[in-house]
């Protein structure tokens, strides 16, 4: 860790008061030129440890970071010559081995980069070696090559929006770059899948002040609350005939016919959470707690699946995973197209209710 | 208090040894010429120290200088300087009269 600015001024400090030589320098202003100069080698100092600190990071070989940083510095139609001395295609600059880009301009560099959204992980034996999982699946997982796999899992932004790299064109090219500069007797494997399935069912209590409801459908959307679990499954079997009447309207603003503030909030939750990182219930539905109009959002059901390839059998029915607080998407990532949210507006109106 | 002590044209001046030692100084003087020149922003340390007193001499009516005096005031006592009496009337000749 790089210390700050303020911690290396006080060593200095405090190593100048150990100088009777120096007793000398007892301006106390802060103007003083004496402090002036401190802080300046301070901070000089200060900078060219955080630029120490992010080489030790990334510039050694063999930890996740390099190989994360490596992913995203992948430059897709430059070639790598491996065995060349003199003519770099890598270059050492600002702290990191680098693709020499010289001629080309600053957009150019930005089209080659296609790998934009990249997480890395790995197996090691210990959590292989659970002490509840028996002989025969720690001996599976090893041998089926889990442990001691580097995991690296890569997407790219096309229209602003997170998606695979272009399979198998550039995902070949990447597995050819990793393949060249990763480490001898390395397993690496990479895959960038297309976002995961979710499908999310909520039962939200609104403002009926701020957020439209057609009236003729309260009726469908207090029988699905009311109904104990018991008898859920009754529901979902005759879930499909009212659902398509439904006023397509219903959880958008008064004010604006045009603004879902649920769905909204919804996207842009799972829009907002990182590349490989965790969905956790609790945290969306705190993301929902804060739109317009919204007095209690319960989320009922949570499904999800990998998605499968245009030439896989389509999966009909997603692991239903309302259980779990959190799991991170297979793909790293949600497809957002594909989303499915199924939402029951209940007007918020307690206050008037039979106790 | 002593410092390292800068000429005009904020050249670090030698001591009289002849062994090419910085001299070190009275410098409160110094200190207070600085904090009139110096503007905010300048000492990256102390981001709002510095009068900027170039910015006032160039309107010299009477609001102005009653800031500036304010402002003068107000950042002598941020270097912890004892004012005593401040005097602006003048502006080619400003009386600062106090100790640290």
């Amino acid at each position: 860790m790089a210390r700050t600015i303020a911690e290396i001024q006080k060593e200095i400090l405090d190593e100048k008061g150990k100088q009777p030589s120096l007793e000398k320098l007892n301006n106390d202003s802060k103007t003083a030129i004496w402090k002036l100069w401190i802080n300046i080698v301070a901070t000089a100092i200060w900078v060219h440890e955080k630029i120490v600190e992010k080489n030790a990071m990334i510039s050694r070989p063999h930890t996740l970071n390099w190989y994360r940083e490596q992913a995203l510095n992948f430059h897709y139609g430059v070639s790598l010559d491996p065995d060349s001395s003199n003519e770099m295609s890598l270059v050492w600059r600002d702290g990191s081995y680098q693709f020499d880009t010289t001629g080309l301009t600053d957009s150019e560099i930005e089209d080659s980069k296609i790998i934009k959204h990249c997480a890395v992980s790995e197996i090691d034996l210990e959590t292989v070696l659970n002490p509840d999982s028996k002989p025969k699946e720690i001996l599976s997982d090893y041998f089926h090559n889990k442990v001691g796999v580097v995991f690296i899992k890569v997407a790219t932004v096309k229209d602003e929006k997170i998606s695979r790299i272009d399979v198998p064109n550039q995902l070949f090219a990447f597995k050819e770059y990793i393949a060249k500069i990763k480490d001898a007797g390395n397993q690496v494997y990479i895959s960038s899948d297309q976002g995961d399935i979710l499908k999310l069912s909520l039962n939200v209590y609104v403002d009926p002040l701020s957020i439209y409801i057609n009236p003729k459908d309260l009726e469908y959307y207090q029988s699905k609350i009311s109904t104990p679990d018991s008898v859920l499954g009754l529901i979902e079997a005759n879930e499909s005939n009212p659902k398509d009447d439904l006023d397509p309207s219903n959880g958008s603003l008064i004010s604006d016919s045009d603004v879902f503030p649920v769905l909204d909030a919804i996207k842009d939750h799972l829009k907002n959470i990182e590349f490989n990182g965790a969905f956790v219930k609790t945290y969306l539905v705190d993301a929902v707690q804060k739109a317009q109009g919204i007095k209690i959002p319960i989320l009922t059901k949570v499904q999800t699946d990998a998605a499968t390839n245009p030439s896989d059998e389509p999966n009909t029915s997603p692991t239903d995973v309302t259980k779990i607080e959190y799991f991170i998407p297979r793909a790293g990532y949600f497809d957002l197209e594909n989303l499915e949210v199924e939402v029951n507006y209940i007007p918020y109106t307690f206050y008037r209710d039979k106790q | 208090m002593k410092d390292f002590i800068v000429d005009e044209d904020l050249l670090i001046t030698g001591d009289d040894s002849g062994n090419g030692d910085f001299a070190i100084k009275e410098a409160d003087q110094q200190n207070i010429e600085h904090l009139l020149l110096s503007q905010k922003g300048s000492y990256k340390e102390f981001p709002i120290l510095g009068v900027g007193i170039k910015k006032y001499i160039n309107s010299p009516d009477a609001t102005s200088r009653l800031r500036l005096e304010n402002e003068i005031d107000k950042q002598l006592s941020y270097d912890k300087f004892y004012v005593k009496t401040l005097d602006v009337n003048d502006l080619q000749n400003i009386k600062i009269d106090g100790n640290y």
